[in-house]
């Protein structure tokens, strides 16, 4: 791959980051060029720490090519940003069989990296000892919260594990060891984290999902009255009329309450539950004085006739939960309308 | 079914000493003579690797490629195995001791993306057991142990060969090239039938001679496909994959800047497989017998559906083509060759 491939593929905007550039350049006409260039960078979030960049920069000054400047190095920098989000983008999608993290570092090598490694060697000098460039890797492609990008750091890290081997005069092309010691722990790092991120959200599907299971009526779940059991329990006091508007409320609030639309139920799964829970919402809301009147298994077997003639003329034995309630609403309206007309006599 | 057991998957690595380390996939569930016989495999693919390097004159010929075509001839079998690709790849290095080559064996139920694994391999799989080798020697000295180097590193690049099968196959752009045809070879192999033949230049045409130049020899051009094609035949059986049958499709050589090609087509009728292939030098000369792969392609095509005798479509493949057969099955029948069409005097 040429030079022009790997600016092809991943291209920043030179001519606008240049424009910048003179801008800033301008403003700081005190700052010698490596200042305004560690300045630019952090501009551009390469990195957030001034004096690493600028390190980084005067230490590489002198092992530039002949021809390449400090900018075209910043250049460069700027686009590594561009391939790391890209390379993450592959990363994130990846899936390697058993997790190996060891694949995980030569898949990204060579989709990413290998060609790479040929286009910048270009900005560097040719007899250049090679752990520079496995510190140069890791400082380009670390993310950008990375605490610790001290150049010196990084070069005495790197300095044992990938010496530079010669032949004779002829420098060893070792490039792979190389790549391998810039960007294996960063690799690993960022699978690691895609991992971490997947078993969350697995973690976080499984937990919804047990949630709306939990939320999922069952046949053992209840009809909860509590409308019909106010409403009741203010007739019995205030003993005020109340509108059909306000019964078909409480009695729909009650049948929604068990019924979800979606959902299938069986007739013969909710009528005892039905009808022992209406009775008691209905019963609980009456005073004491006529609990003695009406009392609860009077008050069951009122609703167990209504819901027999209901199931003659209903013989539907499974429906959605939004069908029941409809069906239910105006049989059940017209009793508790009844019952309460009869309340005191 | 492990997904493993779907697929034939091995790396075989040859050192400067022809020395051979191989990393194979196969089924737990072989028996142990099975795996002996797998392991043999890689002898025999890498034996015609190094006999070109032995019998070329004035070279060292690598076999980069080798490709069959898998056809679907067993009705009697209830359940075929579903093989769509088998192919070998060969990357031959140069190092100070001599020449390593990393030999790829893959057949798989998908059309393979031929060019991005022939760069894994290379590019990265061999150069990184080389680099690693010199770097591990270095730093570890006495005690570098290259047999835990080596299986290691096979590991590696099995695994990254493998997690690039199946995918989608691009398209590449390369440039197309014309080639000269130096030989015809014609195959007939059925159940109690063998049968092979060269066809080529007068033995004492000057065009022979020429050419002998850009071939590793008749002799070894004579041999390898149906040396591969029973190999690969033997392959198959061993791995157990049932009702498919092989038949080579293209063999690529190449000495420093030379490029030969061996183009197969084949027709099965009556239980008999006929073939014809043409051995191709690519054009060093302008000559108007220089053709396109696809007018090789096209002219063997016409030659297999027209059922008449080679002797009469030689015209078509080359017009300096004398109808004199060149048997090439039987020890003396190639020593023949060796002697009087690969005599460069």
């Amino acid at each position: 791959m040429d030079n022009l491939a790997i600016e092809e593929i991943y291209k920043i905007e030179k001519d606008k980051l240049l424009r910048y550039y003179e801008m800033l350049k301008g403003q700081f006409t005190y700052a010698g060029t490596t200042q305004i260039i560690a300045q630019f960078l952090v501009n551009q979030s390469v990195s957030s720490n001034y004096n690493h960049i600028y390190n980084t920069l005067v230490y590489f000054k002198d092992r530039l090519q002949e021809g390449k400047s400090l900018l075209d190095l910043a250049f460069e920098w700027i686009r590594a940003q561009k391939i790391r989000l890209e390379y993450k983008k592959y990363l994130g999608e990846a899936q390697y069989p058993h997790n190996n993290l060891s694949l995980a570092v030569d898949d990204c090598i060579f989709k990413f990296f290998l060609e790479y490694d040929e286009y910048i060697r270009k900005l560097l000098k040719k007899d250049i000892k090679e752990h520079n460039l496995s510190a140069l890797y890791e400082i380009f492609f670390s993310p950008y919260e990375s605490k610790n990008l001290n150049i010196q750091d990084i070069l005495e890290r790197h300095i044992d594990n990938v010496p530079t081997h010669h032949h004779e005069t002829q420098k060893l092309n070792t490039n792979i060891i190389i790549l391998r010691s810039g960007l294996s722990i960063i690799i690993v790092k960022d699978y690691e984290d895609v991992l971490f991120a997947r078993k969350e959200e697995k973690l976080r599907k499984e937990i919804k999902f047990k949630k709306k299971i939990e939320e999922e009526p069952g046949i053992e779940s209840k009809f909860e009255g509590s409308l019909i059991e106010r409403m009741i329990k203010t007739y019995c006091i205030s003993n005020e009329e109340l509108s059909e508007k306000e019964i078909e409320n409480a009695v729909s609030q009650f049948l929604s309450s068990y019924f979800k639309f979606g959902n299938l139920y069986n007739f013969d799964d909710f009528k005892d539950l039905l009808i022992q829970n209406l009775a008691d919402d209905i019963h609980s809301g009456l005073s004491e004085k006529l609990k003695q009147s009406n009392t609860l298994e009077n008050i069951k077997y009122l609703i167990l006739n209504v819901i027999t003639i209901f199931r003659k003329t209903s013989k539907a034995k499974r429906l959605d939960g939004m069908a029941w309630k409809k069906d239910l609403t105006p049989v059940l309206k017209t009793f508790v309308l009844k019952f309460i007309d009869k309340i005191f006599e | 079914m492990r997904s493993h057991e779907k697929i034939i998957l091995g790396l075989f690595f040859a050192d400067e000493d022809n020395l051979v380390f191989d990393h194979i996939r196969y089924s737990e569930n072989f028996s142990d003579m099975k795996i002996n016989d797998i392991k043999m495999l890689s002898y025999r693919f890498l034996g015609p690797v190094f006999l070109t390097a032995a019998t070329s004159m004035g070279g060292t010929w690598e076999i980069e490629f080798i490709e069959a075509s898998l056809t679907l001839q067993d009705t009697a079998i209830d359940e075929a195995d579903v093989l769509q690709s088998f192919f070998t790849l060969n990357s031959s290095e140069q190092t100070q001791e001599g020449t390593t080559n990393l030999f790829a064996l893959i057949s798989t139920p998908y059309t393979e993306d031929v060019k991005l694994i022939s760069d894994e391999i290379s590019k990265y799989i061999h150069p990184s057991i080389i680099q690693s080798k010199i770097v591990n020697e270095n730093l570890l000295g006495e005690r570098f142990d290259f047999n835990r180097l080596i299986n290691s590193e096979l590991e590696r690049g099995i695994n990254l060969i493998e997690y690039s099968l199946g995918g989608s196959r691009k398209a590449y752009w390369e440039e197309e090239h014309k080639y000269y045809c130096v030989g015809l070879i014609e195959r007939e192999i059925g159940q109690d039938k063998r049968v092979s033949n060269l066809y080529t230049f007068d033995k004492d045409d000057p065009l022979k001679k020429l050419y002998l130049n850009y071939i590793p020899s008749y002799y070894v051009m004579a041999i390898l496909p149906d040396y591969y094609e029973n190999l690969i035949n033997e392959t198959i059986k061993v791995y157990d994959k049932k009702g498919i049958y092989p038949n080579i499709r293209n063999i690529k050589l190449k000495y420093q800047d030379k490029r030969v090609i061996y183009l197969e087509g084949f027709t099965f009728e009556k239980n008999i497989s006929k073939s014809y292939g043409v051995i191709l030098v690519e054009q060093f000369e302008e000559s108007k017998e220089n053709k396109y792969l696809s007018d090789y392609k096209k002219n063997l095509r016409l030659i297999l559906d027209r059922h008449k005798d080679i002797k009469e479509s030689l015209n078509l493949i080359n017009p300096h083509f004398t109808s004199e057969r060149w048997g090439t099955i039987s020890e003396k029948e190639l020593n023949r060759i060796g002697l009087i069409l690969d005599k460069s005097e």
